[in-house]
């Protein structure tokens, strides 16, 4: 194969890993903030005075469970701006 | 023993929120908000900061540099969500999920726009400090949970 097809095959293949990266990303950030939410619903409906203390928490942790989804997202523009795999064809 | 000192740092969280309350005229749940976000991004920045010395000893400026652009693209997004959560809301327990759910869309959105800017914009860029500073800063976000319930400013 001459140097085009193996660009091509890089680029192709990189770009499945980005959707895969960004889509199982999400997937996982979307299951996690769905229980810790309807955990804060239970919560809050069983003791409403609690709602303040609870939403400091919530917060802080919707940072952490979509921490792995923002890091994932980084290397997926890493891939689509600065592919490190292009440099074997050069 | 442990559930005394667990009461012990929950009743001077709830005096230090009554404080804080009385003295900007902001309501509870958005001055639990700042208090956890104030700690949270305290950690960020120091953790930023070391990794960008590590950066700058281990490698180049520019990787240094790249690092402090990760971690303040971090900081900055976290600073947008908290933002987003003082717009005046319902405070009833939905219309706190909603609120939360807006900040931390416009957080993602607000990260991802930088890394893009800076990943378009920045010639000397070096990939690998830049995701290992955002990293470092996003994860250690959480240091801030576990600062809410302790005697710590």
């Amino acid at each position: 194969m001459d140097n085009m097809q193996f660009l091509a095959l890089i680029q192709a293949y990189t770009g499945v890993g980005i959707g895969l990266i960004i889509g199982l990303g999400a997937l996982g950030a979307c299951i996690g903030i769905g229980i810790m939410c309807s955990s804060f619903l239970d919560g809050a409906a069983r003791q409403p005075e609690m709602i303040p203390v609870l939403q400091g928490k919530v917060f802080l942790l919707l940072g952490l469970i979509d921490a792995s989804f923002i890091i994932g997202v980084g290397l997926a523009m890493m891939f689509a701006f600065a592919n490190p795999l292009l440099s074997v064809i050069h | 023993m442990a559930d005394g000192i667990n009461d012990n740092a929950a009743y001077s969280e709830k005096l230090e929120i009554k404080k804080v309350v009385e003295i900007s005229g902001m309501d509870e749940t958005k001055t639990t908000i700042n208090l956890a976000f104030k700690k949270a991004a305290r950690w960020q920045i120091i953790v930023t900061l070391a990794f960008c010395v590590v950066y700058l000893l281990i490698s180049s400026v520019n990787a240094a540099i790249s690092s402090f652009l990760g971690g303040a693209a971090a900081l900055i997004g976290g600073y947008a969500g908290v933002l987003m959560t003082r717009r005046r809301s319902d405070q009833s327990a939905g219309g706190v999920l909603v609120a939360l759910l807006k900040a931390e869309a416009t957080k993602v959105m607000v990260i991802s726009v930088l890394l893009l800017m800076i990943f378009k914009l920045y010639n000397g860029l070096v990939p690998l400090a830049l995701i290992g500073g955002l990293a470092a800063s996003v994860l250690v976000s959480g240091a801030g949970l576990g600062a809410i319930g302790n005697n710590k400013k």
